[in-house]
């Protein structure tokens, strides 16, 4: 049971449903307008996963908030940012200058929320449109090399399916970039297709 | 407490803040740690509404996560710099703890019951650390930077006491050299003149004289040099930037080292526009153009060629000083324009001098804004260059 381009498709606008929920808390918690944005979702291997980052990031220095689920679909799911990124996306929600930022585990402390808001509203979104109960673990904030991240998560494995999408956060007139990564264990994958094959049939956001 | 929530009791016994409340928002549990932290015993809150005895949190801003993660939603993260503490708490001295909280849901099956747990953190500690580590951590950068330049304060110093040394030594080694042994000659002839000026004709007076006459031109013109740097050394040259055109300054010189020049059979040539207006002083950039000439007409053969030249480079005038003379090794031009190193050569007629002279020019260029530096290959002769700032407006 593979995963075809019309459930990327309908994955791609459940995403898109939880980034508009994600920008709503971002705004009212911050009392910014925040844009948010999550253009192109994409399957993509581990090495793929690992090329990606190694194109298009400081390897060395990220920051990623993790969010673990299990039940009818199992999994996590990361927010992962430069360190220099963070610090930014920290400092526009903080109003602190630069020069206080010397990114610590206070400041980290504020990114786990922030990416926690994020990814709560992506997988959310995912869980109550497929119509499944998820249990979560509490969001653990990891800094390191993208190797060390992912092999600090238990629920990473080689085998499952890894949804890669670059998300944009615009806050006033700073722009952050940052990578949203939703694994699926290989076990949860025929259930996850079923679902979205349950949620096509019955007719899609048309009836939601 | 009910009595089927005494199994949550065990939370007691942990070193976090633990409040559970059911879907009614109503407190169920209060553990110890929550009770230190707050001063709100157990028995006066569980069995109470949250928004109600937290007033701060009645707002949308909590309500609807809260809501979200006690139907089944992910947890939900406070982090102390975006929200004031959940639940509010006091350190001894007053200061309010930051306390990072995340609620996350519960179930529980035995109960058929579904519940949020508010978990929380004390921060306090941890900032308190991190702005200690940062205060100490900048301290000691500030240590840092004020022992750096406190090392280059010294390194600085101590090169300028060298230089004083070496122009001390400079000046010694002026007066004990080429001050004395002129002057020492000076007084031998003249006691030999005054003891025996019976005994020798006109003819041999004028012979013992004619040499005297030479050495007082050179020795008045080392006095003159030693002058001028000495006022120098002492801070009592004040540089008086004017605009004036370099082109008079080089043909005055130039005329009056003619007559010396056509004496030694050297031609002594100009290559130089009819204007080139300057922004310097005077007089120390005559100081220099004579000095350098002077130079050349020492360090060339008869029969040779001295060219001055001048032209307009970027914002500088240009001076150049050609001679067809001796020129210098590598080792000789290094040790030209530096008073630590003590160089002096004898002219092509056997001329002295002190080396001064190149010491006051390059003080003299640098005074004014300018470079000054030296092409020379041994045998073929040698090129002294020197820049002057040129005047803003004059050169159109």
């Amino acid at each position: 049971m593979e995963i075809t381009s019309e459930h990327i498709d309908v994955i791609q606008e459940m995403i898109n449903i939880g980034v508009g929920q994600a920008a709503n808390l971002l705004n009212s918690l911050s009392g910014k307008h925040v844009k948010l944005s999550v253009p192109i979702v994409q399957i993509i291997t581990p090495e793929q996963l690992l090329d990606f980052f190694k194109n298009h990031s400081v390897l060395d220095n990220l920051s990623s908030v993790t969010l673990t689920f299990s039940g009818p679909l199992s999994g996590s799911s990361k927010l992962i940012f430069s360190t220099e990124s963070a610090s930014k996306l920290v400092m526009a929600f903080t109003d602190q200058t630069q020069d206080e930022l010397d990114f610590d585990e206070i400041q980290a402390e504020t990114l786990s929320e922030i990416g926690n808001i994020v990814l709560n509203s992506l997988v959310g979104s995912l869980a109550n449109l497929l119509n499944i109960n998820l249990n979560y673990s509490i969001p653990l904030y990891l800094t390191g090399t993208i190797d060390q991240i992912l092999s600090a998560d238990l629920s990473f494995k080689d085998d499952g399916i890894i949804l890669l999408a670059r998300t944009h956060f615009s806050i006033e007139s700073l722009a952050i970039e940052g990578d949203f990564i939703l694994f699926i264990d290989l076990k949860s994958v025929p259930d996850f297709v079923k679902s979205l094959d349950k949620f096509i049939q019955e007719g899609g956001f048309f009836t939601k | 407490m009910e009595e089927k929530y005494l199994q949550f009791q065990i939370f007691n016994s942990i070193p976090i803040g633990i409040c559970i409340i059911n879907t009614n928002f109503q407190i169920i549990f209060w553990n110890k740690q929550l009770e230190i932290w707050t001063n709100i015993h157990s028995n006066d809150i569980v069995g109470k509404n949250l928004f109600e005895s937290f007033s701060h949190l009645n707002s949308p801003r909590y309500i609807i996560p809260i809501s979200s993660v006690l139907d089944g939603g992910p947890p939900v993260v406070f982090s102390t710099q975006l929200h004031k503490s959940f639940f509010p708490s006091y350190l001894p001295n007053m200061q309010p703890r930051l306390l990072h909280t995340t609620v996350s849901h519960c179930t529980c099956p035995l109960l058929n019951e579904n519940f949020a747990v508010i978990s929380v953190e004390d921060y306090t500690y941890l900032s308190y650390r991190i702005k200690e580590h940062k205060r100490m951590r900048d301290q000691a950068l500030q240590e840092v930077e004020r022992r750096k330049k406190a090392e280059e304060d010294l390194r600085k110093s101590e090169a300028q006491l060298r230089e004083l040394n070496a122009t001390k030594d400079k000046f010694f080694s002026i007066i004990a050299h080429d001050l004395k042994n002129p002057i020492g000659a000076f007084k031998n002839v003249l006691e030999l003149l005054y003891e025996n000026f019976d005994e020798f004709s006109k003819e041999e007076i004028l012979e013992f004289i004619e040499p005297l006459k030479e050495s007082s031109t050179q020795l008045f013109s080392l006095l003159e040099n030693l002058l001028i740097w000495a006022r120098a050394q002492t801070g009592r040259i004040q540089l008086e930037f004017v605009e004036f055109n370099l082109i008079n300054l080089i043909e005055n010189n130039v005329s009056l080292l003619k007559l010396q020049a056509e004496n030694k059979q050297i031609q002594l040539l100009t290559e130089i526009p009819e204007k080139l207006m300057v922004f310097a002083d005077l007089n120390s950039i005559n100081t220099v153009i004579r000095n350098l000439i002077s130079n050349a007409l020492k360090f060339t053969y008869p029969g040779g060629k001295i060219t001055v030249s001048a032209k307009e480079q970027d914002d500088f005038a240009l001076v150049c000083v050609e001679d067809t003379g001796m020129g210098m090794n590598e080792e000789t031009k290094s040790k030209l324009f530096r008073i630590d190193a003590h160089h002096t050569s004898l002219g092509t007629n056997q001329e002295k001098g002190t080396g001064l002279g190149l010491i006051i020019c390059k003080e003299f260029v640098e005074a004014n804004g300018g470079k000054i530096w030296v092409e020379s290959e041994e045998g073929k002769g040698s090129k002294f260059f020197f820049t002057v700032p040129l005047a803003k407006t004059h050169n159109d």
